[in-house]
Protein backbone atom coordinates (compact mmCIF):
# COMPACT_ATOMS: atom_id res chain seq x y z
CA UNK A 1 0.00 0.00 0.00
CA UNK A 2 3.08 2.20 0.86
CA UNK A 3 4.81 1.66 -2.35
CA UNK A 4 1.35 2.61 -4.51
CA UNK A 5 0.75 5.62 -2.88
CA UNK A 6 4.25 6.47 -3.14
CA UNK A 7 4.14 5.45 -7.04
CA UNK A 8 1.16 7.71 -6.86
CA UNK A 9 2.54 10.41 -5.36
CA UNK A 10 5.18 10.50 -7.45
CA UNK A 11 3.60 10.50 -10.50
CA UNK A 12 1.38 13.36 -9.81
CA UNK A 13 4.91 15.10 -9.12
CA UNK A 14 6.23 13.92 -12.29
CA UNK A 15 3.31 15.05 -14.27
CA UNK A 16 3.43 18.45 -12.98
CA UNK A 17 6.81 19.28 -12.82
CA UNK A 18 6.75 17.67 -16.90
CA UNK A 19 3.73 20.18 -17.54
CA UNK A 20 5.88 22.99 -16.82
CA UNK A 21 9.08 22.46 -19.15
CA UNK A 22 9.62 23.45 -22.67
CA UNK A 23 9.53 20.21 -24.37
CA UNK A 24 5.82 20.19 -23.13
CA UNK A 25 4.70 23.52 -24.89
CA UNK A 26 6.53 22.22 -28.31
CA UNK A 27 4.88 19.11 -27.67
CA UNK A 28 1.37 21.00 -27.41
CA UNK A 29 2.03 22.93 -30.44
CA UNK A 30 3.35 19.98 -32.64
CA UNK A 31 -0.08 18.24 -31.32
CA UNK A 32 -1.88 21.03 -32.49
CA UNK A 33 -0.73 21.56 -35.72
CA UNK A 34 -3.14 18.66 -37.78
CA UNK A 35 -5.96 21.20 -36.34
CA UNK A 36 -5.06 24.34 -37.38
CA UNK A 37 -3.88 22.55 -40.79
CA UNK A 38 -7.57 21.36 -41.38
CA UNK A 39 -8.91 24.97 -40.24
CA UNK A 40 -6.51 26.87 -42.50
CA UNK A 41 -7.22 24.13 -45.39
CA UNK A 42 -10.94 24.44 -44.78
CA UNK A 43 -11.22 28.32 -44.88
CA UNK A 44 -9.42 28.83 -48.01
CA UNK A 45 -11.74 25.79 -49.92
CA UNK A 46 -14.32 28.06 -48.70
CA UNK A 47 -12.93 31.53 -49.58
CA UNK A 48 -12.47 29.59 -53.11
CA UNK A 49 -15.12 28.14 -53.31
CA UNK A 50 -14.01 24.59 -53.85
CA UNK A 51 -15.48 21.45 -53.14
CA UNK A 52 -14.04 18.93 -50.80
CA UNK A 53 -13.90 15.35 -50.42
CA UNK A 54 -16.90 13.44 -49.24
CA UNK A 55 -17.25 11.55 -46.07
CA UNK A 56 -16.16 8.44 -47.37
CA UNK A 57 -13.34 9.61 -48.33
CA UNK A 58 -12.52 11.68 -45.44
CA UNK A 59 -11.46 8.54 -43.56
CA UNK A 60 -9.13 7.33 -45.79
CA UNK A 61 -7.67 10.88 -45.87
CA UNK A 62 -7.35 10.64 -42.38
CA UNK A 63 -5.40 7.53 -41.98
CA UNK A 64 -3.05 8.39 -44.49
CA UNK A 65 -3.01 11.43 -42.13
CA UNK A 66 -2.33 9.12 -39.35
CA UNK A 67 -0.14 6.87 -41.11
CA UNK A 68 2.48 9.47 -42.42
CA UNK A 69 2.02 12.98 -40.04
CA UNK A 70 1.04 11.60 -36.97
CA UNK A 71 2.99 8.17 -36.91
CA UNK A 72 6.14 9.12 -38.04
CA UNK A 73 6.14 12.31 -36.83
CA UNK A 74 4.15 13.67 -34.24
CA UNK A 75 4.03 10.69 -32.12
CA UNK A 76 7.12 10.06 -32.54
CA UNK A 77 8.74 13.13 -31.21
CA UNK A 78 6.34 14.31 -28.70
CA UNK A 79 7.21 10.48 -27.20
CA UNK A 80 10.52 10.38 -27.40
CA UNK A 81 10.98 13.65 -26.24
CA UNK A 82 8.76 13.51 -23.73
CA UNK A 83 10.12 10.51 -22.59
CA UNK A 84 13.32 11.86 -22.51
CA UNK A 85 12.42 14.71 -20.47
CA UNK A 86 10.26 12.73 -18.03
CA UNK A 87 14.22 11.16 -16.96
CA UNK A 88 15.71 14.26 -17.50
CA UNK A 89 14.31 17.00 -15.66
CA UNK A 90 15.70 16.08 -12.36
CA UNK A 91 19.35 15.78 -13.66
CA UNK A 92 19.13 19.15 -15.60
CA UNK A 93 17.56 21.24 -12.88
CA UNK A 94 20.00 19.17 -10.61
CA UNK A 95 16.93 18.20 -8.31
CA UNK A 96 17.20 14.66 -8.38
CA UNK A 97 18.32 14.30 -4.86
CA UNK A 98 14.75 15.49 -3.22
CA UNK A 99 13.83 12.13 -4.89
CA UNK A 100 16.47 9.78 -4.28
CA UNK A 101 16.23 11.04 -0.45
CA UNK A 102 13.18 10.32 -0.22
CA UNK A 103 12.48 6.73 1.18
CA UNK A 104 10.96 5.33 -2.43
CA UNK A 105 12.35 2.62 -3.97
CA UNK A 106 14.43 3.09 -7.49
CA UNK A 107 12.03 0.76 -9.47
CA UNK A 108 9.02 2.74 -8.42
CA UNK A 109 10.86 5.98 -9.06
CA UNK A 110 12.27 4.75 -12.60
CA UNK A 111 7.88 3.47 -13.27
CA UNK A 112 5.91 6.56 -11.29
CA UNK A 113 8.02 8.86 -14.11
CA UNK A 114 6.68 6.32 -17.12
CA UNK A 115 3.08 6.06 -15.70
CA UNK A 116 3.49 10.10 -15.77
CA UNK A 117 5.07 10.43 -19.03
CA UNK A 118 2.41 8.33 -20.31
CA UNK A 119 -0.76 9.80 -18.79
CA UNK A 120 0.27 13.38 -20.34
CA UNK A 121 1.10 12.05 -23.65
CA UNK A 122 -1.78 9.93 -24.21
CA UNK A 123 -4.24 12.46 -23.25
CA UNK A 124 -2.17 15.08 -25.65
CA UNK A 125 -2.42 12.46 -28.31
CA UNK A 126 -5.49 11.38 -28.53
CA UNK A 127 -6.75 14.49 -27.86
CA UNK A 128 -5.08 16.10 -30.93
CA UNK A 129 -6.47 12.91 -32.85
CA UNK A 130 -9.50 13.22 -32.11
CA UNK A 131 -9.84 16.68 -32.61
CA UNK A 132 -8.73 16.57 -35.79
CA UNK A 133 -11.19 13.29 -36.41
CA UNK A 134 -14.21 15.41 -35.42
CA UNK A 135 -12.96 18.47 -37.38
CA UNK A 136 -12.45 17.14 -40.39
CA UNK A 137 -15.79 15.62 -40.30
CA UNK A 138 -17.15 18.86 -38.93
CA UNK A 139 -16.03 20.64 -41.92
CA UNK A 140 -16.82 18.58 -44.52
CA UNK A 141 -20.53 17.19 -43.07
CA UNK A 142 -21.13 21.12 -42.17
CA UNK A 143 -22.38 21.82 -38.99
CA UNK A 144 -25.66 20.25 -39.02
CA UNK A 145 -23.73 16.46 -38.77
CA UNK A 146 -24.91 13.75 -37.27
CA UNK A 147 -23.07 11.54 -35.22
CA UNK A 148 -23.87 8.76 -37.87
CA UNK A 149 -21.94 11.72 -40.26
CA UNK A 150 -19.41 12.01 -37.59
CA UNK A 151 -18.61 8.23 -37.31
CA UNK A 152 -20.36 6.70 -40.15
CA UNK A 153 -21.58 3.02 -40.83
CA UNK A 154 -18.66 1.14 -42.34
CA UNK A 155 -16.67 0.73 -38.81
CA UNK A 156 -15.59 4.01 -38.38
CA UNK A 157 -15.88 4.41 -34.80
CA UNK A 158 -14.69 1.04 -34.26
CA UNK A 159 -11.41 2.15 -36.49
CA UNK A 160 -11.30 5.19 -34.27
CA UNK A 161 -10.39 2.86 -31.48
CA UNK A 162 -8.55 0.62 -33.14
CA UNK A 163 -6.76 3.87 -34.37
CA UNK A 164 -6.20 5.04 -30.85
CA UNK A 165 -4.82 1.74 -29.77
CA UNK A 166 -2.12 2.10 -32.19
CA UNK A 167 -1.65 5.97 -30.77
CA UNK A 168 -1.00 4.60 -27.28
CA UNK A 169 1.39 1.79 -28.82
CA UNK A 170 3.14 4.05 -30.42
CA UNK A 171 3.65 6.62 -27.95
CA UNK A 172 4.51 3.67 -25.24
CA UNK A 173 7.04 2.18 -27.22
CA UNK A 174 8.59 5.25 -28.61
CA UNK A 175 7.92 6.92 -25.47
CA UNK A 176 9.96 3.76 -23.30
CA UNK A 177 12.65 4.17 -26.13
CA UNK A 178 13.25 8.14 -25.36
CA UNK A 179 13.47 7.49 -21.32
CA UNK A 180 16.16 5.03 -22.13
CA UNK A 181 17.73 7.15 -24.27
CA UNK A 182 17.18 9.99 -21.12
CA UNK A 183 19.14 7.50 -18.46
CA UNK A 184 21.95 6.99 -21.02
CA UNK A 185 22.51 10.22 -22.73
CA UNK A 186 22.74 14.20 -21.66
CA UNK A 187 21.15 14.92 -25.20
CA UNK A 188 18.80 13.81 -27.81
CA UNK A 189 21.16 13.43 -30.19
CA UNK A 190 20.67 10.04 -31.15
CA UNK A 191 16.14 10.42 -31.67
CA UNK A 192 16.54 12.36 -35.20
CA UNK A 193 19.14 9.01 -36.44
CA UNK A 194 16.33 6.93 -35.01
CA UNK A 195 13.88 9.25 -36.87
CA UNK A 196 15.53 8.87 -40.02
CA UNK A 197 15.55 5.21 -39.52
CA UNK A 198 11.91 4.70 -38.47
CA UNK A 199 10.83 7.24 -41.24
CA UNK A 200 13.36 5.49 -43.96
CA UNK A 201 12.78 1.94 -43.39
CA UNK A 202 9.20 1.04 -44.50
CA UNK A 203 9.92 2.04 -47.82
CA UNK A 204 12.58 -0.68 -47.87
CA UNK A 205 12.01 -4.14 -49.01
CA UNK A 206 9.90 -6.56 -46.63
CA UNK A 207 13.38 -7.96 -44.96
CA UNK A 208 14.60 -4.34 -43.69
CA UNK A 209 11.46 -3.63 -43.05
CA UNK A 210 10.75 -6.18 -40.13
CA UNK A 211 13.58 -3.89 -37.97
CA UNK A 212 11.73 -0.56 -38.16
CA UNK A 213 9.28 -0.12 -35.33
CA UNK A 214 7.28 1.60 -37.50
CA UNK A 215 6.66 -0.61 -40.13
CA UNK A 216 4.47 -2.85 -37.37
CA UNK A 217 2.57 0.04 -36.35
CA UNK A 218 1.40 0.61 -39.79
CA UNK A 219 0.57 -3.18 -40.12
CA UNK A 220 -1.68 -2.88 -37.10
CA UNK A 221 -4.24 0.34 -38.47
CA UNK A 222 -7.58 -0.98 -39.96
CA UNK A 223 -7.62 1.00 -43.55
CA UNK A 224 -5.87 -0.83 -46.08
CA UNK A 225 -4.57 1.80 -49.01
CA UNK A 226 -6.31 0.95 -52.24
CA UNK A 227 -4.72 0.27 -55.70
CA UNK A 228 -4.99 3.24 -56.98
CA UNK A 229 -2.85 4.72 -53.94
CA UNK A 230 0.34 2.13 -54.54
CA UNK A 231 2.32 4.89 -54.75
CA UNK A 232 2.22 5.66 -50.87
CA UNK A 233 1.61 2.35 -49.88
CA UNK A 234 4.02 0.91 -47.32
CA UNK A 235 2.13 -1.71 -46.35
CA UNK A 236 3.21 -4.72 -49.11
CA UNK A 237 3.80 -7.13 -46.60
CA UNK A 238 2.23 -6.10 -43.13
CA UNK A 239 3.12 -7.98 -40.08
CA UNK A 240 0.85 -9.98 -37.94
CA UNK A 241 -0.54 -8.60 -35.36
CA UNK A 242 0.91 -11.46 -33.42
CA UNK A 243 3.93 -10.62 -34.44
CA UNK A 244 3.04 -6.48 -34.41
CA UNK A 245 2.35 -6.94 -30.47
CA UNK A 246 5.02 -9.29 -29.57
CA UNK A 247 7.99 -7.33 -31.00
CA UNK A 248 6.69 -3.78 -29.50
CA UNK A 249 6.28 -5.60 -26.35
CA UNK A 250 9.70 -6.44 -26.56
CA UNK A 251 11.46 -3.36 -27.95
CA UNK A 252 9.09 -1.42 -24.92
CA UNK A 253 9.97 -3.99 -22.26
CA UNK A 254 14.17 -3.92 -22.85
CA UNK A 255 13.93 0.21 -23.02
CA UNK A 256 12.20 0.26 -19.72
CA UNK A 257 14.40 -2.32 -18.19
CA UNK A 258 17.66 -0.09 -19.55
CA UNK A 259 16.11 2.72 -18.24
CA UNK A 260 15.33 1.06 -14.33
CA UNK A 261 18.54 -0.71 -14.38
CA UNK A 262 20.78 2.86 -15.05
CA UNK A 263 18.55 4.00 -12.10
CA UNK A 264 19.26 1.48 -10.11
CA UNK A 265 22.96 2.84 -10.50
CA UNK A 266 22.42 6.37 -10.53
CA UNK A 267 24.25 8.61 -8.11
CA UNK A 268 23.28 12.21 -7.25
CA UNK A 269 27.15 13.41 -8.41
CA UNK A 270 25.94 17.05 -9.46
CA UNK A 271 25.79 17.91 -5.91
CA UNK A 272 29.45 17.37 -5.33
CA UNK A 273 30.04 19.48 -8.22
CA UNK A 274 28.43 22.69 -7.14
CA UNK A 275 29.87 22.26 -3.77
CA UNK B 1 27.02 -3.60 13.79
CA UNK B 2 24.98 -1.85 16.95
CA UNK B 3 22.34 0.15 15.67
CA UNK B 4 20.24 1.00 19.13
CA UNK B 5 21.79 4.06 19.56
CA UNK B 6 23.01 3.56 22.43
CA UNK B 7 25.56 6.02 23.69
CA UNK B 8 28.51 3.52 22.86
CA UNK B 9 26.75 2.73 19.19
CA UNK B 10 28.05 4.99 16.40
CA UNK B 11 25.36 6.08 14.31
CA UNK B 12 27.53 6.52 11.75
CA UNK B 13 30.68 4.56 10.71
CA UNK B 14 32.55 4.65 8.06
CA UNK B 15 35.51 1.88 7.63
CA UNK B 16 38.05 2.94 4.70
CA UNK B 17 36.28 4.65 2.82
CA UNK B 18 37.42 6.40 -0.13
CA UNK B 19 35.21 8.03 -3.37
CA UNK B 20 37.46 9.75 -6.73
CA UNK B 21 35.95 12.09 -9.37
CA UNK B 22 38.20 10.10 -12.37
CA UNK B 23 41.60 11.09 -11.26
CA UNK B 24 40.04 13.93 -8.50
CA UNK B 25 40.36 12.56 -4.86
CA UNK B 26 36.74 13.54 -3.29
CA UNK B 27 37.30 11.84 0.14
CA UNK B 28 40.51 8.87 0.84
CA UNK B 29 40.64 6.04 2.91
CA UNK B 30 38.52 7.60 5.70
CA UNK B 31 37.77 5.56 8.73
CA UNK B 32 35.74 7.03 11.71
CA UNK B 33 32.59 6.54 13.80
CA UNK B 34 30.36 9.31 14.94
CA UNK B 35 28.09 9.17 17.72
CA UNK B 36 24.53 10.72 18.72
CA UNK B 37 24.80 13.94 19.32
CA UNK B 38 25.75 17.15 17.64
CA UNK B 39 29.38 16.75 15.35
CA UNK B 40 30.90 19.48 13.17
CA UNK B 41 32.88 18.56 10.05
CA UNK B 42 34.58 21.71 9.48
CA UNK B 43 37.57 22.22 6.89
CA UNK B 44 38.14 24.60 3.82
CA UNK B 45 36.60 24.30 1.02
CA UNK B 46 36.90 21.60 -1.15
CA UNK B 47 38.34 19.04 1.72
CA UNK B 48 35.88 16.24 1.02
CA UNK B 49 32.93 17.05 3.62
CA UNK B 50 30.08 17.27 1.02
CA UNK B 51 31.61 13.78 -0.59
CA UNK B 52 31.65 12.68 3.04
CA UNK B 53 27.94 13.86 3.60
CA UNK B 54 26.74 12.78 -0.13
CA UNK B 55 28.14 9.03 1.28
CA UNK B 56 26.58 9.06 4.62
CA UNK B 57 22.99 9.59 2.85
CA UNK B 58 23.58 6.96 0.04
CA UNK B 59 23.47 9.63 -2.58
CA UNK B 60 26.84 8.22 -3.71
CA UNK B 61 28.84 4.43 -3.16
CA UNK B 62 32.30 4.62 -1.75
CA UNK B 63 35.20 3.68 -4.26
CA UNK B 64 36.33 1.41 -1.89
CA UNK B 65 35.66 0.52 2.09
CA UNK B 66 32.07 0.70 3.53
CA UNK B 67 30.03 3.03 4.95
CA UNK B 68 26.80 2.43 7.39
CA UNK B 69 24.49 4.63 9.66
CA UNK B 70 22.34 3.48 11.96
CA UNK B 71 24.18 0.18 11.11
CA UNK B 72 22.63 -0.19 7.86
CA UNK B 73 24.26 0.56 4.22
CA UNK B 74 22.68 4.13 3.33
CA UNK B 75 23.08 2.94 -0.63
CA UNK B 76 19.39 2.18 -2.18
CA UNK B 77 18.30 2.11 1.29
CA UNK B 78 14.70 3.38 1.24
CA UNK B 79 13.80 1.92 4.67
CA UNK B 80 17.03 3.83 5.90
CA UNK B 81 15.87 7.45 4.46
CA UNK B 82 13.00 7.50 6.46
CA UNK B 83 15.51 7.96 9.77
CA UNK B 84 17.85 9.91 7.49
CA UNK B 85 17.43 13.79 7.12
CA UNK B 86 19.93 15.79 4.25
CA UNK B 87 20.19 19.18 3.59
CA UNK B 88 22.65 19.45 0.74
CA UNK B 89 24.33 22.40 -0.21
CA UNK B 90 22.34 22.93 -3.43
CA UNK B 91 20.25 24.99 -3.57
CA UNK B 92 18.28 24.28 -6.35
CA UNK B 93 14.64 23.90 -6.10
CA UNK B 94 10.97 22.74 -8.11
CA UNK B 95 11.20 27.37 -8.45
CA UNK B 96 7.38 26.77 -10.17
CA UNK B 97 6.39 25.26 -6.47
CA UNK B 98 5.50 27.21 -3.70
CA UNK B 99 7.10 26.41 -0.19
CA UNK B 100 4.07 24.11 0.72
CA UNK B 101 3.40 22.62 -2.25
CA UNK B 102 7.40 21.83 -2.34
CA UNK B 103 7.24 20.32 1.21
CA UNK B 104 3.89 18.58 0.72
CA UNK B 105 5.02 17.21 -2.99
CA UNK B 106 8.30 15.85 -1.27
CA UNK B 107 7.06 14.65 1.99
CA UNK B 108 3.94 12.76 -0.04
CA UNK B 109 6.98 10.12 -1.24
CA UNK B 110 7.17 8.58 2.51
CA UNK B 111 3.62 7.11 1.27
CA UNK B 112 2.11 8.10 4.65
CA UNK B 113 -0.88 9.97 2.84
CA UNK B 114 -1.82 12.95 1.80
CA UNK B 115 -3.22 14.10 5.52
CA UNK B 116 0.17 13.55 7.06
CA UNK B 117 2.37 15.12 4.16
CA UNK B 118 0.46 18.48 4.83
CA UNK B 119 0.01 18.41 8.37
CA UNK B 120 3.72 17.55 8.18
CA UNK B 121 4.78 20.48 5.97
CA UNK B 122 2.78 22.60 7.58
CA UNK B 123 4.55 22.09 10.77
CA UNK B 124 8.16 22.26 9.41
CA UNK B 125 7.50 25.40 7.45
CA UNK B 126 6.14 26.33 11.14
CA UNK B 127 8.81 25.55 12.83
CA UNK B 128 11.28 27.13 10.69
CA UNK B 129 9.68 30.97 10.43
CA UNK B 130 7.97 30.15 6.79
CA UNK B 131 4.75 30.02 7.60
CA UNK B 132 3.74 33.26 6.14
CA UNK B 133 5.66 32.23 2.78
CA UNK B 134 4.39 28.93 2.71
CA UNK B 135 2.07 29.87 0.02
CA UNK B 136 4.60 32.19 -2.15
CA UNK B 137 7.31 30.54 -5.24
CA UNK B 138 10.16 29.34 -4.24
CA UNK B 139 11.28 31.65 -7.02
CA UNK B 140 10.33 34.68 -5.12
CA UNK B 141 12.06 33.33 -2.10
CA UNK B 142 15.23 34.96 -0.40
CA UNK B 143 18.72 33.22 -0.48
CA UNK B 144 17.78 32.73 3.76
CA UNK B 145 14.64 31.62 3.02
CA UNK B 146 15.61 28.79 0.77
CA UNK B 147 17.98 27.85 2.85
CA UNK B 148 15.06 27.36 5.35
CA UNK B 149 13.11 25.51 3.48
CA UNK B 150 15.70 23.44 2.84
CA UNK B 151 16.62 22.80 6.91
CA UNK B 152 12.77 22.34 7.22
CA UNK B 153 12.44 19.14 4.96
CA UNK B 154 15.63 17.94 6.29
CA UNK B 155 14.16 18.13 9.64
CA UNK B 156 9.83 17.32 8.73
CA UNK B 157 10.10 13.72 9.06
CA UNK B 158 11.69 14.16 12.59
CA UNK B 159 14.87 11.98 11.39
CA UNK B 160 17.33 10.14 13.89
CA UNK B 161 20.43 10.95 11.84
CA UNK B 162 20.21 14.90 10.54
CA UNK B 163 23.21 15.87 8.11
CA UNK B 164 23.57 19.36 7.51
CA UNK B 165 25.67 20.31 4.97
CA UNK B 166 26.63 24.20 5.45
CA UNK B 167 23.38 24.72 6.55
CA UNK B 168 24.17 28.46 7.70
CA UNK B 169 25.15 30.29 3.78
CA UNK B 170 23.19 32.58 3.17
CA UNK B 171 21.67 33.28 6.87
CA UNK B 172 21.53 36.63 8.22
CA UNK B 173 22.81 36.41 12.09
CA UNK B 174 19.69 36.16 13.75
CA UNK B 175 18.69 33.16 11.24
CA UNK B 176 21.93 31.73 12.29
CA UNK B 177 21.25 31.75 16.07
CA UNK B 178 18.06 30.21 15.51
CA UNK B 179 18.95 27.60 13.58
CA UNK B 180 21.79 26.59 15.87
CA UNK B 181 18.73 26.77 18.65
CA UNK B 182 16.99 24.41 16.65
CA UNK B 183 20.01 21.50 16.09
CA UNK B 184 21.59 21.76 19.74
CA UNK B 185 18.18 21.01 20.61
CA UNK B 186 17.72 18.05 18.73
CA UNK B 187 21.24 17.01 19.81
CA UNK B 188 20.06 17.39 23.00
CA UNK B 189 17.02 14.77 22.39
CA UNK B 190 19.97 11.99 21.59
CA UNK B 191 19.91 12.22 17.61
CA UNK B 192 22.71 12.30 15.90
CA UNK B 193 23.55 15.83 13.90
CA UNK B 194 26.32 16.29 11.71
CA UNK B 195 26.71 19.98 10.52
CA UNK B 196 29.90 21.24 8.12
CA UNK B 197 30.81 24.28 7.89
CA UNK B 198 34.12 26.33 6.62
CA UNK B 199 33.10 28.71 9.59
CA UNK B 200 34.54 27.13 12.77
CA UNK B 201 33.16 29.48 15.39
CA UNK B 202 29.58 28.25 13.72
CA UNK B 203 30.17 24.99 15.11
CA UNK B 204 32.15 26.10 18.61
CA UNK B 205 28.54 27.17 19.35
CA UNK B 206 26.84 23.96 18.99
CA UNK B 207 29.30 21.13 19.76
CA UNK B 208 33.25 20.99 21.20
CA UNK B 209 33.34 18.17 18.92
CA UNK B 210 34.63 18.06 15.68
CA UNK B 211 35.93 16.27 12.36
CA UNK B 212 38.52 18.22 10.56
CA UNK B 213 39.18 17.42 7.10
CA UNK B 214 41.72 18.16 4.87
CA UNK B 215 42.47 17.30 0.99
CA UNK B 216 40.03 14.37 1.66
CA UNK B 217 41.68 13.27 4.66
CA UNK B 218 40.64 13.51 8.55
CA UNK B 219 43.22 15.61 9.52
CA UNK B 220 42.00 15.29 13.29
CA UNK B 221 38.99 14.48 15.39
CA UNK B 222 37.57 15.10 19.05
CA UNK B 223 37.23 18.16 20.67
CA UNK B 224 38.16 21.06 19.19
CA UNK B 225 41.28 21.72 21.53
CA UNK B 226 42.36 18.10 21.07
CA UNK B 227 42.59 18.73 17.33
CA UNK B 228 44.12 21.89 17.45
CA UNK B 229 46.82 20.06 20.05
CA UNK B 230 46.56 17.46 17.55
CA UNK B 231 47.60 19.45 14.69
CA UNK B 232 50.46 21.54 17.08
CA UNK B 233 52.04 18.40 16.44
CA UNK B 234 52.05 17.72 12.81
CA UNK B 235 55.82 18.07 11.72
CA UNK B 236 55.22 21.54 8.60
CA UNK B 237 57.85 21.54 5.67
CA UNK B 238 59.43 24.72 5.43
CA UNK B 239 61.10 26.33 2.60
CA UNK B 240 64.07 27.98 2.78
CA UNK B 241 66.50 29.49 -0.14
CA UNK B 242 69.82 30.79 0.94
CA UNK B 243 73.17 31.08 -0.63
CA UNK B 244 74.99 29.40 2.35
CA UNK B 245 71.89 26.34 2.95
CA UNK B 246 74.61 23.85 4.08
CA UNK B 247 75.92 25.82 7.03
CA UNK B 248 72.37 26.87 7.66
CA UNK B 249 71.02 23.73 7.88
CA UNK B 250 73.77 22.42 10.26
CA UNK B 251 72.48 25.26 12.59
CA UNK B 252 68.77 24.73 12.21
CA UNK B 253 69.64 20.61 13.11
CA UNK B 254 70.32 21.82 16.72
CA UNK B 255 67.23 22.39 16.97
CA UNK B 256 65.07 20.30 19.44
CA UNK B 257 61.79 20.94 17.30
CA UNK B 258 63.64 20.27 13.87
CA UNK B 259 62.97 16.95 12.92
CA UNK B 260 65.26 16.73 9.62
CA UNK B 261 66.41 19.02 6.86
CA UNK B 262 67.05 18.32 3.17
CA UNK B 263 69.32 20.26 1.64
CA UNK B 264 69.86 21.28 -2.38
CA UNK B 265 72.66 23.82 -3.41
CA UNK B 266 70.98 26.68 -3.01
CA UNK B 267 67.36 25.90 -0.17
CA UNK B 268 66.78 23.68 2.22
CA UNK B 269 63.39 22.34 3.33
CA UNK B 270 63.16 21.88 7.05
CA UNK B 271 60.42 19.68 8.74
CA UNK B 272 59.23 21.24 11.84
CA UNK B 273 56.60 20.67 14.65
CA UNK B 274 56.81 24.05 16.05
CA UNK B 275 56.88 26.67 13.25
CA UNK B 276 57.05 29.84 15.09
CA UNK B 277 59.95 28.63 16.86
CA UNK B 278 61.65 27.93 14.14
CA UNK B 279 60.97 31.44 12.42
CA UNK B 280 62.09 32.89 15.83
CA UNK B 281 65.82 30.82 14.99
CA UNK B 282 65.49 31.89 11.80
CA UNK B 283 65.55 35.74 12.87
CA UNK B 284 68.20 35.45 15.49
CA UNK B 285 70.24 33.39 12.88
CA UNK B 286 70.03 36.06 9.92
CA UNK B 287 70.87 38.85 12.89
CA UNK B 288 73.85 36.74 14.44
CA UNK B 289 75.28 35.21 12.05
CA UNK B 290 74.97 36.54 9.01
CA UNK B 291 72.40 34.17 6.89
CA UNK B 292 70.91 35.93 4.05
CA UNK B 293 67.56 33.83 2.91
CA UNK B 294 65.70 35.25 0.49
CA UNK B 295 62.48 33.68 0.69
CA UNK B 296 61.05 31.34 3.60
CA UNK B 297 57.75 29.76 3.66
CA UNK B 298 55.77 26.87 4.75
CA UNK B 299 56.12 24.44 2.11
CA UNK B 300 52.59 22.60 2.79
CA UNK B 301 50.31 25.34 2.26
CA UNK B 302 47.31 23.68 3.28
CA UNK B 303 48.20 22.29 6.74
CA UNK B 304 49.25 25.84 7.41
CA UNK B 305 45.97 27.14 6.69
CA UNK B 306 43.95 24.71 8.77
CA UNK B 307 46.67 25.39 11.42
CA UNK B 308 46.24 29.05 10.91
CA UNK B 309 42.17 28.43 11.26
CA UNK B 310 42.02 26.09 13.81
CA UNK B 311 44.34 28.87 15.55
CA UNK B 312 41.68 31.71 14.78
CA UNK B 313 44.18 33.55 12.34
CA UNK B 314 42.43 33.53 9.37
CA UNK B 315 39.39 36.42 8.31
CA UNK B 316 36.37 34.33 8.09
Amino acid sequence: MTTFRQIVALTRLSMRRLMFTRFMFSNLLLASLPVIMLVVIAVSMKLGNMSGPGLPDLHQGLERMLRFFYLHFIIFFVATVSGFAIVRQDLDDRTLHYIVLAPVKRWAVTISKFIAFWILSAAILLASYWATYLSACLIVAGPSATVRDLFGEAGWFGNLVRESCVIVLALTTYGAIGMAMGSVFKSLVFAPILWVWEATLPWLPAGLKLLALSHYFQSMLPVKVTEKQRMLEILADPASLTLSLTVLACVTAISIAIALLVNLWRECAYIEEQA
Amino acid sequence: MASNGSPSAPSIRMLGASRWYGEILGINKITVDIQPGITGLVGPNGSGKSTLMNLICGLMQPDQGRVFVLGEDPWNNPALLRRLGYCTQSDKFYENFTGGQFMESILRLHGNGEAWARRTAAAGLERLNLADAAHKKIRTYSKGMRQRVKVALALAHEPEVLVLDEPFNGLDPVGRRELIRLFVEYGREGRTVLVSSHVLHEIEQMTDRILMMSNGYVMAEGAVREVRDQLRSHPFRVLVRCDDSRRLAARLLEEPHVRGVEVDDRSLTIVTVDPDSLYLRLNELVLDEDFQPDLVTLADENVSSIFNYLAGREHH
